[in-house]
């Protein structure tokens, strides 16, 4: 045998305990786009067109290439042809590739496989995130071509190119959300085209920012890197986010489909909170601004509302899998439960982090001594806020609750659906009184409506105090009734999972041959 | 089959197994065994509810009651340990498009956590007992029906399962085909002590290789047992009425007119029936062997000219058509 063979074998021998080491779907989906058409075909049009962009752009410039500042140009036409594969093509390729599978009855014999959820989403976007760096690879000399004109700034460009490169994963994990979000065909229609518009959206977004280039006049100011990191941090937890609803979508029935999902919101608030606080230290401006007050308080709401419309409509039944798993530390369990599925545990969850947000408002208020009413729009808005949450979120467990008696074809997503059209019933019936009269006048009736309320706050002047006083009056009343309205199911969901059986430790199987190393990430 | 049973565990084993959609009771109390090397019959009209219970005890499918239990383990409570000792074939072979056999082979492989030397192992071996060795490199969605039949056999065994789960494997293939595809899984039974739970509409091929039958109608179980068992109506039945009571068809050939041995015979203790074409009388008789023997010496005594007496045995076909009754949910 040759040097030459024996370092082929030797190298082949490498690779292929390399890819022992990689996602099984990594490499089945490599080796599929490898030997078929769509790839190759796209990948060949990718470069043509970018062999076009240079050969016009060329002969177009000829004159100035030399002497202006053609660069700016030059990458904006390049990220176009980029931005189009990483945004669109391949994120809609992502979205296919899970829906493929149940589509040609792959996915059951995936399933039955020793691959864990977790495992298959992440092969999946592995496979997108190689698709995107084979884009980014081939565009690679044309912007290297571009970096030898005039007026290319190498810390612009490749801020550009990396957050793209986020912002292409982020639109991977939402496509792949998207595509388990439903298995009925007329859903899958909507979510289809749905998502085609979001990745056009998403793609002209992206594309108008970096030809405007605004950001880059920005990179000079002090806390530009501070948002970018802070961005770069509260994106990322999206796209977990993203990826484990996709996950929670793909378990099996007896898992536990929800706690992956509230441990990242969780996560996601207190980074949220973390960012803000960054933020105040570098700049005492942001805690003591009132409107950032109320963006946060905002923010944060809006965050545990949306979650918790999902949360507190779960149904309370714990598997025998999920209690098989519980401490056997009445105190973890405790601290576990909110974590756990079910409608009420969830709203201890959501109702929990919503009271801490309160306590933090209420603190801050103190300790910068913005107490007093003209000075605490941001406070007393993010109450008016989190008051509504606790209203509606309420509202939407006890018509879970009532639901599951009802009827069984009553869904969780119908809940929902009913909860907003109740949310939207009520604030068009506040509204009526403004319609009629034509007067833009704030009154009791507006209670439980938070844009009025919250804009009436914003605008303290305007509001007329008798009326605010009782209107938060009422919200209080009602966020109070509601809470205790659902307080027993509470208790109930925390005791189910404080006072259940211990569980017994199940012994482990025979290995009948090596034992399957599949259990771990790629 | 119990006694050959004794001591040895079930390696499936459903416990009044429930699981409905909506008002359709797909699977309604079902309840069975399946022991090692044994291969057991699953048979049921369309819509019976056999898929249902092949998916739920290949953790595809959640029960809203009861449990199923692979060697040991709790399809609910522990599917991932459920689907190490279990290989599904689905009624329908997922084809993933621009892959041959040996890459398709090599997806399982790893996606069961094989590496190295052990993967390629576990291909050869499965190649070799498929005898797909000559197509490595085909496409696979260039296969054959049979040949890809084959490799979804051989990809249910890559991670060599203790329990095989075999749903209608043998639709839509040629006969050759199907006396190759019956040919291993006997094998897999025989030689390799696997349990096999196989479904089927062609029901002789599977009286063929089976060593127990379980038969399935609106969901429930209606009857099971090891063939002989079921054909001499034996076998557990749950809801098997006196209609459809152990009978034996005994066919009789005579010389000359048979109207005369007719009307002796509906005379006779346990004849129920008796139907003539030409020359042969079908009996429809209740009795049994001493019975039957005492009808023979009475008609030989009675001088009838009788040539031929035969006791015909229930096909399978004939048993699952008299114990089920063509019920639609």
């Amino acid at each position: 045998m040759s040097v030459v063979d024996r370092t082929l074998d030797r190298t082949v021998g490498l690779i292929e305990r390399l890819s022992d080491r990689l996602n099984p779907i990594l490499v089945k989906e490599t080796r599929q786009s490898t030997q078929g058409t769509f790839f190759a075909m796209v990948f060949l049009m990718f470069i043509a067109v970018s062999w076009v962009v240079l050969t016009l752009g060329t002969l177009s410039q000829w004159e100035r290439l030399e002497t202006d500042p053609t660069a700016e140009m030059f990458f904006g036409w390049y990220y176009a042809v980029l931005s189009f594969a990483a945004f669109v093509v391949v994120p809609f390729g992502a979205y296919r590739s899970l829906l493929v599978e149940r589509e040609q009855h792959t996915y059951d014999l995936l399933t039955i496989t020793t691959l864990e959820p977790r495992r298959i989403v992440q092969g999946k976007l592995a496979s997108s995130v190689l698709q995107v760096l084979v884009y980014y690879s081939a565009i690679a000399p044309f912007i290297a071509f571009t970096s030898i004109l005039q007026g290319f700034d190498v810390l612009w460009v490749s801020w550009v190119l990396a957050l793209s490169f986020l912002w292409s994963i982020a639109l991977c994990s939402v496509a792949m959300m998207t595509s388990v979000s439903s298995r009925h065909a007329q859903w899958q229609t909507t979510n289809l085209v749905g998502l085609i518009v979001m990745l056009l959206i998403g793609w002209s977004t992206a594309l108008s920012f970096v030809v405007v280039g605004e950001a880059q006049r920005e990179m000079d100011e002090p806390n530009f890197w501070l948002v970018t990191g802070i961005c770069v941090v509260l994106g990322s937890s999206y796209i977990a986010l993203a990826q484990q609803v996709t996950i929670s979508r793909i378990t099996f029935a007896s898992g536990n489909r929800s706690s992956g999902i509230r441990w990242i919101l969780t996560i996601q608030f207190w980074l949220f909170v973390a960012a803000i606080a960054l933020l105040s230290v570098v700049n005492v401006g942001v805690a003591m601004d009132e409107d950032a007050q109320l963006v946060v308080g905002t923010l944060a709401t809006l965050h545990w509302t949306v979650a918790g419309l999902f949360l507190v409509t779960e149904s309370e039944f714990l598997s025998r899998r999920i209690r098989s798993r519980f401490s056997t530390s009445r105190g973890r369990r405790l601290l576990s439960a909110p974590f756990l599925p079910g409608g009420s545990r969830g709203l201890v969850l959501v109702f929990g982090h919503l009271a801490i947000l309160c306590l933090g408002m209420a603190l801050l208020a103190g300790v910068l001594g913005v107490a007093t009413a003209r000075h605490a729009r941001g406070v007393v808005g993010t109450f008016v806020l989190v008051l509504n949450a606790v209203v509606w979120l309420g509202v939407a467990a006890i018509i879970s609750r009532w639901a599951r008696k009802v009827s069984y074809r009553i869904t969780n997503a119908h809940v929902r659906v009913l909860t907003v059209l109740l949310f939207v019933l009520v604030q068009f019936v506040s509204m009526v009184p403004m319609i009629i009269s034509g007067r833009n006048s704030f009154s009791v009736i507006h209670a439980l409506n938070p844009f009025v309320m919250v804009a009436e706050v914003d605008d303290a002047g305007r509001i007329g105090f008798a009326a605010g006083v009782a209107a938060m009056i009422i919200l209080l009343f009602a966020a109070a009734v509601l809470l205790l309205v659902n307080l027993p199911a509470m208790y109930r969901g925390i005791r189910a999972v404080t006072d259940g059986p211990t569980p017994q430790p199940t012994p482990q199987p025979t290995p009948q041959h090596d034992p399957p190393e599949g259990s771990s990430g790629a | 089959m119990v006694a050959e049973n004794a001591g040895l565990s079930p390696t499936i084993e459903l416990r009044n197994l429930h699981r409905f959609f909506g008002t359709l009771r797909a699977v309604d109390n079902v309840s069975f065994s399946a022991y090692p090397g044994q291969v057991m019959g699953f048979i049921g009209p369309n819509g019976a509810g056999k898929t249902t219970a092949m998916r739920i005890l290949a953790t595809l499918d959640l029960p809203i009651a009861g449990d199923a239990l692979i060697c040991g383990e709790s399809v609910i409570n522990e599917p991932d340990r459920v689907r190490r000792v279990l290989g599904f074939m689905p009624d329908s072979f997922g084809r993933y498009p621009n892959m041959n056999i040996l890459e398709y082979l090599d997806f399982f492989a790893r996606a069961y956590g094989f590496r190295g030397a052990v993967r390629r192992d576990a291909i050869e071996r499965v190649l070799a007992f498929a005898e797909l060795e000559p197509l490595l490199d085909k496409q696979i969605d260039t296969l054959s029906k049979g040949m890809s039949q084959r490799l979804c056999l051989g990809r249910t065994l890559i991670h060599d399962p203790e329990v095989l789960i075999l749903d209608e494997p043998a639709a839509g293939l040629d006969p050759r085909a199907r006396v190759e595809l019956r040919e291993l899984i006997r094998l897999l039974a025989t030689e390799m002590s696997k349990t096999v739970l196989i479904s089927s509409h062609i029901l002789t091929e599977l009286g063929e290789i089976c060593d127990s039958v379980s038969i399935i109608e609106a969901g429930k179980i209606l009857a099971s047992g090891t063939i002989e068992e079921l054909q001499q109506g034996t076998g557990s039945s749950v809801e098997v009425d006196v209609e459809s009571a152990p009978v034996t068809e005994i066919e009789v050939t005579m010389l000359g007119d048979a109207g005369g041995l007719e009307t002796w015979l509906v005379q006779q203790a346990y004849v129920d029936q008796v139907t003539v074409a030409g020359q042969r009388l079908t009996i429809t008789f209740s009795g049994d062997d001493d019975a039957r023997h005492g009808l023979l010496k009475a008609i030989v005594l009675a001088d009838f000219r009788v040539v031929s007496f035969e006791t015909k045995t229930q096909s399978l076909e004939d048993t699952f058509m008299r114990i089920t009754r063509g019920e639609l949910q």
